[in-house]
Formats: C-alpha cells, structure tokens, sequence
C-alpha cells in the first residue's frame, strides 16, 4: 500500500478531521475538492487511487441530492466514502502497513507494488 | 438559509407547488416564458415573466395568461392553477433573490476534451462533478490549476477507468 493510498485512507476514516466531524466523514464521505484540499495529493494521484479504492470495494460514491445543490444553486456534487468492506478491512491494512513502514526507514528495500494500491 | 438573500432557497417553492399537487398524484410542468420545467424534477429556475402554463400531466388546467385576465373578472379559471398561479407570483422575489445569488456553471472546453478520455459510461459524470467543483473554486488562477491539475492527471486516471471497464466487460 503506497503512502498516498494511506493517506487518503487515514482521511476517509476521519482520522484527518477534528473529533466533531469525524462521524459525518464516515457517514456523509466526502467530495473529491474536499479531498483534495485535506490531501494535498495532486489529482493525478489522487482519483486514480480513489477509482482503484472503488474498483477494489473499499470506497463508494455517489450523487449529492438534488435539493441540496439547486439550494445553493449549484451543480451536484460527488461524495466518497468508505464502504462497509472499507470500514472492516482499512484500518487492519492501515495497522499492517504502518508496522511495516519502520523497515523501510531502515533502508530496507520495499518490495514491488503489485498487488497494491 | 441563505446569507446573502435572506430566503431559505427555491426548494420551499418547491414545496409548496407539490403540497398543491397533491403529494405527488399529479405532475404539473410549468412552462415559465419560453423554458419548461417540471416541478418534480426539483428544477425550476423563475423570471420575472410569468407568462407561465401549467400542465397536469399531459393535460393543460390552467394558463397563467387566462388567469391574468380572469383577474379582470372576464373568465373563470382553474382554482388549482389559480392556486399555483398565486404561489409563483409570490415567489417572485425569492426567486429574483435565488437568481441573483446562484453561482455560475462554470464550463472549460478543456474539461469536455479531457472527458472524451474516458469511456462514454463515466463522461457525463466526471463533467458534472467537475463542474461543481469549479464553480466551488474562487478565482481565475485557481480553477486554472485545477484544469491543469486534471491535464496531467487525465491519461493516468482515464486508464485506471478504462482497466476496470475492461474487466467488467470481459
């Protein structure tokens, strides 16, 4: 798992925002611009990760509704959020990869990302 | 509720045109000047002419024209669309308010060339969902870099979609 992929992961499981909205993170996601400013990953990095979070099950998104966008008069939005499989299996990957990640500090070379995200 | 305008949005417009439809048994598309909307499709954009048709089903009940001059006392009319008629003019400056305040839809031409990367399934989606966040962005410069950002980023995310298109499909 690259560290972008735990990066976005740590946000999609709120651990990126303050205790209040932590709960509307998991529950509402959030919109890819929200993403990317939280992030900081470029969109080059960023969406194709998603789409391969959503490819593996992981992540879902879906339509902001429609009143709520013509309210404020604009288009709608793209909400991501983690999945049920996501909730499950992200922090054990998260927990995994973390563990691993001292070895690499000690110069240990990582093996190739196939496989990964 | 809205700062600026101090109106809550046009969804209450909304909802008052479907408390007078009758929770949903009838569909009333109203045509204000030249444009058409429905009101069950949540769209519903005002003006300041209300030179306006209203259709129940496909079926017309009522013309806001007629009802103007009924006014004069000459003809009778609908009272449902009298009724619709009503709310949408009272509506007239919460709607001035919503248009006056409604951000653009901000297009790029890059945008839609970007988007024939893509395969036909996730097009319209990708530009819709860029199209709100430009309109999010604030400034010239800024949506700028966010086109360029998606420049770079498009042939690696246009594969990413395609491989699982491609699964899907096999």
């Amino acid at each position: 798992m690259t560290t972008h992929t735990q990066e976005l992961l740590q946000v999609l499981l709120g651990r990126r925002t303050e205790e209040g909205r932590r709960h509307e993170v998991l529950t509402r996601g959030l919109y890819g611009l929200e993403l990317s400013r939280i992030t900081r990953l470029p969109n080059g990095t960023l969406f194709p990760v998603l789409e391969r979070l959503r490819q593996a099950g992981w992540v879902e998104r879906y339509w902001e509704q429609d009143e709520v966008a013509e309210a404020e008069g604009r288009p709608r939005r793209r909400y991501f959020k983690l999945s049920e499989k996501g909730a499950q299996e992200a922090p054990l990957a998260l927990a995994a990869a973390m563990a691993k990640a001292p070895a690499k500090r000690a110069g240990v070379r990582r093996p190739g990302l196939a496989g990964g995200f | 509720m809205c700062e600026k305008c101090n109106f809550a949005s046009s969804v209450s417009l909304l909802q008052r045109m479907r408390s007078l439809a009758g929770a949903g048994k009838r569909i009333f598309v109203i045509s204000v000047g030249k444009e058409v909307h429905s009101v069950s499709s949540n769209v519903l954009r005002g003006s300041g002419d209300f030179n306006f048709t209203i259709l129940e089903s496909d079926q017309v009940v009522g013309d806001a024209g007629s009802s103007a001059r009924s006014a004069s006392g000459s003809e009778e009319w609908d009272p449902l669309a009298k009724a619709a008629y009503d709310a949408l003019v009272a509506s007239t400056q919460e709607l001035a308010a919503v248009n006056a305040h409604e951000q653009p839809v901000r297009r790029s031409v890059v945008m839609n060339v970007l988007a024939l990367f893509l395969p036909g399934s996730e097009r319209d989606g990708w530009l819709e969902e860029n199209r709100s966040y430009l309109t999010n962005i604030d400034g010239a410069v800024r949506r700028a870099l966010w086109v360029g950002g998606w420049v770079r980023a498009m042939p690696r995310y246009a594969y990413t979609v395609r491989a699982d298109v491609k699964k899907e499909s096999a």
